[in-house]
């Protein structure tokens, strides 16, 4: 008896635990990193980022990878799949300047300023898969999000489940896209 | 005249007392009562799965986490262990395994306590069944686990209080081991190793009390219940039986000693502080704790605000009066009056004690009782004695166990009546769990008047679990009816409590901002602690949560003056 109530009472809370580990959406952006005031060559420390909607979202720490957390820049990027043209009201918050580019396109910029900023605007989303592109440079404490409303709510960050890093971590060359079919 | 009364008082003490005795599990209720624990076992599973989300974070986890972390650093960092390590009074295995967890945890380091924290209130509920059902059957199995489940204050704190309810889990499992033990030993004597299932036993009962202790230092208490009634049963078996049944109790006095040893090893090797200083630091740990004073806010007993050091003697006892449901705690009186005078009864006429019920009654009473004498700091209410409610629902629900069986033997008709009541306090339990979720801790009772009475005069939403549900009504509103403005600037947000509350609870475009920067906020969010509901009455109310009547929370407009009546409407 006590087995079964172990079994029933007690188990299906770590089963289903290591249940979201195991199915939890793979990477979805790709970030570059690289210390704020290095501006000559060199490579900049480059991750996949899974869990950065939940800095975004829940104003979590960001801990750019291998840069010093309190002065680097960045630029984030995931490709995005829309099955029909929509619009949607999107929006960029950062306490650094940051901009939002849509395939290469800048359509958000907010300046480099220390207090927190945002900058929205509906943006019209042709069918297709889409390059999404987040920079910023931040000298202190950063504080960023890029935040869209899909479901006609509060924008809420762009998570894993609905956007992927493009098939390569390897920067796209010059006029191309790292977003391809997969 | 005595002689005629004295003879059936004597046969209903001595049935009484037959009553208590551990009993063998033919009886087709106590069957029926298994298959219903594994129903309830199986339900609240779900439940805890499907309603983990919408608990928010409560001020005292972001702590814990940062204790946490640094835990691991030490262990994983050659035992460097940092200011925050070295002096802490808390044990650290719940935060050192929520470290290890969030290391693979798909969300973020709430929620990933929060599961850790649901899956030790599970491991708590779980033994309060396994002590109902050693003390007083099956029965009292299930009925002391749904005492538990159906104590909304409980309920509530289970999903994000990370101190408390995982001390309330090793408190639970402590007292199981030892009741145990002490049932056994009352009885078996030299096979009392044997009947507790061999020598596997001294090893649960020492990760038991290590589980008991390594949360908060307190859980040493349960050494002492260990000792004390270990030592009752040598003398009872002295007394009732020969000195020579009682010396046959030598190698369960050997394993308790052990078992003591091995879970204050498993303590040191749990808590940097102790593992730094074996000498000193359980004693300045046991010191600080109970001797605290480093803090002293205002706390609320019937509307009169005290500070958090010079409480009365009644707040204890009054929380619990308001807080619990009326009829755990009126089974729970009834039991310990049962207990009390049938333990006396048994001292006079040499019959063994009921030791398991005695356990319980010493493990709820004991703890207030010594706050309440030594003048301890109180604050939340009754949050800081969570810990007994888990034995509070046993003896509850063993007693209305002997009703239940009593009921039984007088038929059918009598049967059904009993479980009419049972059944109808629970479905009015659970009425008030779906009522208040997720803001079970803020439950008042029916005869205190409920939660809208209990707002401004007790401690109702202190833990600012609220912001969740706060937060997000707030940022719905503006975005319906500020969509433009939404997109392109950032609102200032000022508030009571830990400036957490807003960073976690609210996206990146709503900023906090210091209440003395207030007058230049957008909005003022605040949950009920401190009087801060009835600031800012004249700016209109955005949102608000509401439960039972009360009010929890609100969000008002600093900009915009309420329109007459309406700020007197949202009180």
């Amino acid at each position: 008896m006590a087995l079964w109530a172990t079994l029933l009472g007690v188990a299906p809370l770590p089963i289903w635990f290591l249940v979201q580990v195991a199915i939890a959406p793979p990477a979805a952006w790709r970030g570059e990193y690289r210390p704020r005031e290095a501006s000559g060559p060199g490579a900049p420390a480059v991750a996949f980022e899974r869990q950065l909607a939940r800095y975004w979202d829940r104003n979590e720490r960001l801990v750019p990878g291998g840069a010093d957390p309190n002065a680097f820049s960045a630029r984030w990027q995931a490709c995005m799949r829309v099955e029909q043209a929509r619009d949607v009201p999107v929006m960029l918050v950062a306490n650094g300047a940051a901009s939002f580019a849509l395939d290469g396109a800048e359509l958000l910029r907010l300046p480099p300023k220390n207090t927190r900023r945002s900058a929205g605007a509906v943006l019209h989303f042709p069918p297709g898969l889409h390059l999404l592109s987040v920079e910023l440079d931040s000298a202190g404490w950063p504080s960023i999000a890029l935040q869209a409303s899909f479901d006609g709510g509060p924008p809420a960050p762009i998570g894993s489940g609905r956007v992927s890093p493009g098939v390569s971590i390897t920067p796209p060359g010059p006029g191309t896209s790292p977003c391809s079919e997969p | 005249m005595i002689v005629p009364l004295a003879a059936p008082a004597a046969r209903l003490f001595d049935a009484g007392l037959g009553a208590l005795e551990p009993r063998p599990l033919r009886d087709p209720l106590d069957v029926w009562a298994d298959r219903a624990s594994l129903v309830v076992l199986t339900l609240l599973s779900a439940v805890v799965i499907a309603t983990l989300g919408d608990y928010g974070l409560t001020y005292d986890e972001e702590p814990h986490i940062r204790y946490g972390e640094r835990v691991l650093e030490f262990y994983t960092g050659g035992f460097r262990a940092s200011h925050l390590v070295r002096g802490s009074s808390y044990g650290a295995a719940f935060d050192l395994l929520a470290a290890l967890v969030r290391r693979i945890s798909p969300w973020d380091a709430y929620r990933t306590n929060h599961v850790l924290c649901a899956f030790v209130a599970e491991l708590g509920l779980l033994g309060t069944w396994r002590l109902g059902r050693l003390v007083a059957g099956p029965l009292g199995g299930l009925l002391g686990l749904s005492f538990l489940v159906l104590t909304p204050v409980y309920y509530g704190h289970q999903f994000n209080n990370p101190k408390d309810i995982p001390f309330a889990t090793g408190y639970v499992w402590g007292l199981y081991f030892i009741a145990r033990l002490a049932m056994a030993a009352s009885r078996s004597g030299r096979d009392t190793l044997a009947s507790l299932g061999g020598r596997r036993f001294w090893v649960w009962l020492a990760l038991a009390l290590a589980l008991g202790m390594c949360v908060r230092v307190g859980g040493a208490m349960l050494i002492g219940y260990l000792l004390l009634f270990v030592a009752l049963v040598t003398l009872e078996r002295a007394w009732i039986e020969s000195r020579s049944a009682a010396r046959e109790l030598w190698p369960v006095w050997l394993g308790t000693l052990l078992s003591i040893a091995g879970g204050w090893l498993l303590l040191l090797a749990s808590w940097p502080r102790l593992l730094l200083d074996p000498v000193h630091g359980p004693q300045s740990a046991i010191e600080t704790v109970s001797k605290y004073k480093a803090y002293d806010s205002p706390t609320l007993l019937a509307g009169r605000s005290i500070p958090s050091q010079k409480v009365p003697w009644d707040y204890l006892p009054t929380y619990f009066a308001i807080q619990l449901p009326e009829l755990t705690t009126a089974c729970f009186v009834l039991g310990v009056a049962l207990v009390s005078a049938l333990s006396v009864w048994a001292l006079a006429r040499r019959r063994r004690q009921p030791w398991g019920w005695l356990l319980l009654v010493l493990a709820v009473l004991l703890p207030p009782a010594y706050a309440i004498v030594r003048g301890s700091t109180l604050y939340n209410g009754l949050r800081h004695f969570l810990f007994i409610i888990p034995p509070l629902a046993v003896l509850a629900g063993a007693f209305a166990a002997l009703l239940l069986r009593a009921a039984a033997r007088h038929g059918r008709v009598w049967l059904g009546l009993a479980l009419g009541v049972l059944g109808l306090f629970g479905a009015d339990q659970v009425w008030a769990l779906y009522r208040t979720h997720p803001h079970q801790h803020a439950f008042f009772n029916r005869a205190s008047g409920g939660l809208a009475r209990a707002i401004d005069r007790y401690e109702t939403e202190y833990y600012g679990a609220v912001y969740q549900e706060l937060g997000d009504k707030l940022v719905r509103e503006v975005w319906a009816k500020r969509r433009d403005e939404y997109l392109s600037r950032t609102f200032l947000v000022a508030g009571c409590g830990s400036n957490l509350f807003f960073k976690r609870n609210l996206p990146q475009n709503f900023q906090f901002t210091a209440m003395r920067n207030a007058g230049n906020a957008d909005y003022y969010v605040t949950y009920a602690r401190d009087g801060c509901l009835k600031r800012f009455r004249d700016r209109e109310l955005v949102t608000s949560v509401q439960r039972d009547g009360g009010t929890l929370g609100v969000a008002r407009d600093m900009k915009r003056r309420a329109r007459a009546g309406a700020s007197a409407r949202a009180r």
